[in-house]
């Protein structure tokens, strides 16, 4: 097996707003070994974003704090590193792809300027002239040609800024790339282009990745370990074909449920009931415990520990246990989500 | 652009155009006979007569409006004053430099005071840095303007003996006109700033900079405040022409010979050719300005200057 | 993301129904800041109404003896040249003044809301002839628009009011228009008509509330703007009669006499600022209040 090369242990992230305390992310530990994927699936809200925020370093400060917990990337830890440190980590070594493309470029500045400038910043000498021909190579690569250079953002259709998001993110050549909903705000035609895209180019790069989406289809396509995430906490990880054979918790089997399944004859969608729970007031306990059907008193007390069930498959549930026959495959998932966006 | 600025010039004349038709339109109807006012109690009345039909005065109200406007917009000539038998125009343009001179400083005294202050608030939002700059601005808003005027006199004059309290001359002549002319938009600025930067950090695109890993203070510098400033130039411009409007009771406390004093010298004597050629002059003046601050606000964003690009090449 | 739970977390509660009135009050009610201006307001009105019972002195008597009377037990503020007490002007002229200033506000948000309406509701050509008109009207500056309809229409009480009211039209209207052709395209307005609401309901039930509360807060904030303009009128002396016991027209009457007896400009000024702070103060905490979006 590889080096680990991200390791995050018992990361507690908090909001403040108002008096209150949003519990956003609460204990979260994951690895990533090089040059894989790892998908964070999970509702909105569930902390996804704040997880890789943090691991970047730009959660917004206030309201939002890192209470405790450790980001070792290649056995550093990110937050104890000063803000000159983290200067050359972010865009550099680590690069994050933001959720709405229409709203994170700078309106005011030219698409060249944005790439270039993150070239400019980590090449150390300051050569504009040699920075300006890397961003057009970039922008050659995601596709869009160097006219376009001097463009502004709003001559760009909502897939094309993606490319340029993209291609700022890939500018360094990063060794991790965290993706944040890279495809929820565009058409559907273009998020497969996207993704492929984002494929090809971090195979060729040897980029590690963190996918965030609440897509399982993404995740089918484009993860090697997947990890569900749940009101702050991780209730499960496995890798994708264990996941999606063989998914345990409830909750994990209720975002199964939610999707259009066409191919295998299901008559309608089983939603999960309920809300996620109010994360200035978490229930006590499992989290899900108030959602799920299998509940019992000892789910609502104590923190609930995330057992291995089997070799590399984690799972944070009390009654839950691992079915003897695979329930679906993620290819044929894959596969029936791609049909079902068809249809 | 070249099109589009024609286009704009064009409508801006049009514009003081018919301000001038309801500012002549007002003055009509001031009571009080200027010649009576001219010529004195003493004068005959046959000699009042003639002075009446000279200056056009016992034309029909359409007739006065024509003349008017053919001699304010074509022949640059806003007439004589019943007072002092002067031409205006001749006098505006000796006087016009100085209220143009006050208005300018107070707009850059605005902007380097209330920008800094609107940015560092911003930056501290919810601290007392912020809450100190809320309560300032909102004192310079509240506090009337020819009071504050006064109140530097009696400070600075009178009680410390920095300052001349009246008159034209080196730069000690401006501190205190500056100072009260500028106190209003200070006010006003800040508080643009301040949300302009609010609206501006919580975006997107902030983020990107700073997983770029932008320094901070490059981050501040090259993608907030460019941005968080766009909307302040609208503002600004708003306040150019309040403040050289706002000149004229400033210039009278200050006895400055500039447009605004002799209005109001001309409104206790109504004179009121003067009132309507001054009003006319600083309404053409604020509408250039506001026309200047359109453009510089369509050159600096990208969006405004294609969609003006775009609409003159129609 | 912090958002979108607290989101998540609101709807789950289950809320009182409240009216947005009332919700307004409420928010409002909260902010120190802006109740301090309240109460400095309603202390002011009070004061100047129940004047006759605050001081023992009539404002336009004369007392040779006190003529520029400093400080003492028996005039807390000084005198006049006339020898007339200077607090007794103060809280009387706080009639004038504030009167001025809140008729010509409320003159102007009255024309303001219809021309406004006019416009936004009927649109297409009578919009366009609205929107010129105000083009040309903001043409010329405020003040000096006040100046001339002063200088035409002579001193007095309701004259400065009509001189005062007709620069605050445009900014108001052109406020409620903008809001209503925005609010008009808005989704939740189809929304509403597609389960049947009816069209009053919608106007007054949707439309309004979303349209007036930032007009509320623009004629608040008018007032005090309306209150110093009132007292430039009359420092110029255009507005009320010469005097008059009221703020603009007292620091006139001072003005002579700035060297030997600055008492006379400083209270009357003072008087118009801490007025006009606290009406901006109230005006600020009700942006707040109406529209807690903007707090920042």
């Amino acid at each position: 097996m590889s080096e680990k090369f991200l390791q995050v242990k018992d990361l507690v992230i908090e909001y403040t707003s108002g008096g209150q305390v949003i519990h956003a992310v609460n204990g979260v530990s994951f690895d990533l070994e090089k040059g894989k994927t790892l998908g964070l699936v999970g509702e909105t809200g569930a902390g996804k974003t704040s997880i890789a925020k943090a691991i970047i370093g730009v959660l917004p400060d206030p309201p939002a704090k890192v209470r405790s917990g450790e980001i070792f990337v290649e056995g550093k830890d990110l937050l104890k590193a000063s803000d000159e440190e983290m200067y050359e980590v972010r865009g550099n070594k680590i690069s994050m792809i933001f959720q709405d493309p229409m709203t994170a470029l700078n309106p005011l500045m030219t698409i060249g300027d944005q790439i270039s400038e993150v070239i400019a910043i980590h090449s150390g000498d300051g050569n504009t002239q040699e920075a300006k021909k890397k961003a057009i190579e970039i922008l050659n690569m995601v596709g869009i040609t160097a006219e376009r250079y001097d463009e502004f953002p709003y001559q760009f259709s909502g897939g094309m800024k993606q490319r340029v998001v993209i291609a700022i993110a890939l500018a360094c050549n990063p060794e991790l790339l965290l993706a944040d909903e890279p495809t929820t705000a565009l058409d559907v035609t273009i998020q497969a282009q996207v993704l492929e895209m984002m494929n090809d180019l971090r195979e060729k790069l040897g980029t590690s990745m963190i996918l965030i989406t609440h897509d399982l289809g993404v995740v089918a396509e484009m993860c090697d370990d997947v990890a569900v995430v749940y009101a702050g906490e991780i209730i499960e990880k496995a890798d994708k074909v264990e996941l999606f054979d063989y998914p345990t918790h409830p909750y994990t089997n209720g975002l199964f449920g939610s999707l259009p399944m066409m191919a295998v004859g299901e008559k309608r969608l089983h939603p999960i009931a309920g809300m996620m729970p109010d994360p200035t007031n978490l229930p006590e306990g499992c989290k899900f415990s108030p959602r799920c059907p299998f509940a019992t008193e000892e789910c609502r007390k104590g923190e609930i520990p995330l057992r291995e069930i089997a070799p590399g498959h984690y799972c944070r549930c009390l009654h839950a246990a691992r079915k003897e026959t695979p329930g679906f495959s993620a290819s044929a998932v894959s596969e029936m989500v791609t049909a079902g966006k068809e249809a | 652009m070249a099109k589009y600025i024609i286009k704009r010039l064009i409508m801006c004349i049009l514009v003081v155009f018919c301000a001038s038709i309801i500012i002549f339109t007002i003055m009509y109807f001031v009571p009080g006979d200027p010649v009576e006012i001219m010529m004195g109690a003493n004068a005959s009345v046959e000699d009042k007569n003639l002075m009446r039909e000279q200056m056009g005065l016992n034309k029909p109200y359409i007739v006065q409006l024509g003349n008017f406007l053919y001699n304010t917009f074509l022949k640059l000539d806003l007439g004589v004053s019943y007072t002092y038998n002067q031409p205006i125009t001749a006098e505006m343009i000796k006087r016009f430099p100085r209220t143009l001179m006050i208005g300018v400083l107070c707009i850059i005294v605005d902007v380097i005071v209330s920008i800094p202050l609107g940015i560092q608030a911003a930056l501290k939002q919810g601290k007392w840095q912020d809450r100190l700059s809320t309560i300032f601005a909102m004192a310079c808003v509240s506090v009337p303007d020819f009071w504050f005027a006064l109140m530097l006199v009696i400070i600075f004059s009178q009680k410390l003996k920095l300052l001349p309290s009246y008159g034209i001359g080196g730069p000690k002549y401006y501190i205190m006109p500056v100072m009260a002319g500028a106190l209003a938009g200070i006010g006003g600025l800040l508080r643009q700033t301040r949300s302009g930067m609010l609206d501006v950090m919580k975006s997107d695109f902030v983020t990107t900079a700073r997983a770029k890993g932008v320094e901070e203070k490059k981050v501040i510098s090259k993608h907030m405040l460019p941005n968080a400033l766009i909307p302040v130039i609208t503002v600004i411009g708003g306040h150019f022409g309040r403040a050289v409007a706002g000149t004229v009771i400033i210039e009278q406390i200050f006895s400055i010979p500039g447009i605004g004093q002799y209005m109001l010298n001309a409104v206790n004597s109504r004179d009121y050719p003067v009132i309507r050629g001054g009003v006319v002059l600083l309404a053409l003046t604020t509408s250039v300005i506001m026309l200047v601050v359109d453009l510089v606000y369509a050159m600096i964003d990208p969006r405004i200057k294609a969609q003006y690009a775009g609409k003159a090449g129609q | 993301m912090a958002k979108t739970m607290t989101n998540a977390a609101g709807a789950q509660q289950v809320y009182k129904k409240e009216s947005q009135f009332q919700q307004v009050l409420k928010r409002l009610s909260q902010n120190k800041f802006s109740m301090v201006g309240l109460a400095i307001v309603i202390l002011i009105i009070l004061a100047s109404i129940f004047a006759p019972f605050l001081t023992p002195y009539n404002p336009d008597a004369f007392d040779a003896m006190n003529s520029f009377a400093g400080s003492s037990a028996a005039h807390p503020l000084g005198c006049d040249k006339f020898g007339r007490d200077l607090l007794t002007r103060l809280l009387y002229g706080g009639r004038y003044s504030l009167a001025l200033g809140f008729l010509a506000a409320a003159a102007s948000a009255v024309i303001g809301l219809i021309l406004g309406t006019v416009a936004g509701y009927f649109g297409g050509w009578v919009d366009n002839l609205v929107m010129r008109f105000l083009d040309v009207l903001q043409a010329i500056p405020g003040m000096l628009l006040s100046i001339c309809i002063a200088t035409a229409l002579g001193n007095g009480f309701g004259n400065t009011i009509v001189a005062l009211s007709i620069g605050g039209v445009a900014g108001i209207t052109r406020m409620l228009r903008a809001r209503i052709l925005s609010e008009r395209k808005c989704e939740y307005l189809e929304a509403a008509a597609s389960i049947n609401c009816s069209t009053n309901r919608i106007m007054f039930k949707h439309l309004l509330p979303n349209t007036v509360s930032p007009v509320i807060v623009n004629i608040t904030m008018g007032i005090g703007a309306t209150i110093m303009q009132a007292a430039g009128l009359s420092y110029i002396g255009l507005g009320v009669p010469v005097g008059t016991p009221e703020w603009g027209a007292m620091l006139s009457d001072g003005r002579a006499y700035i060297q030997s007896a600055p008492h006379l400009l400083l209270w009357p000024g003072l008087f118009i600022a801490i007025t006009v702070l606290a009406v901006n103060m109230v005006g600020d905490g009700l942006r707040d209040a109406m529209d807690p979006r903007l707090k920042k």
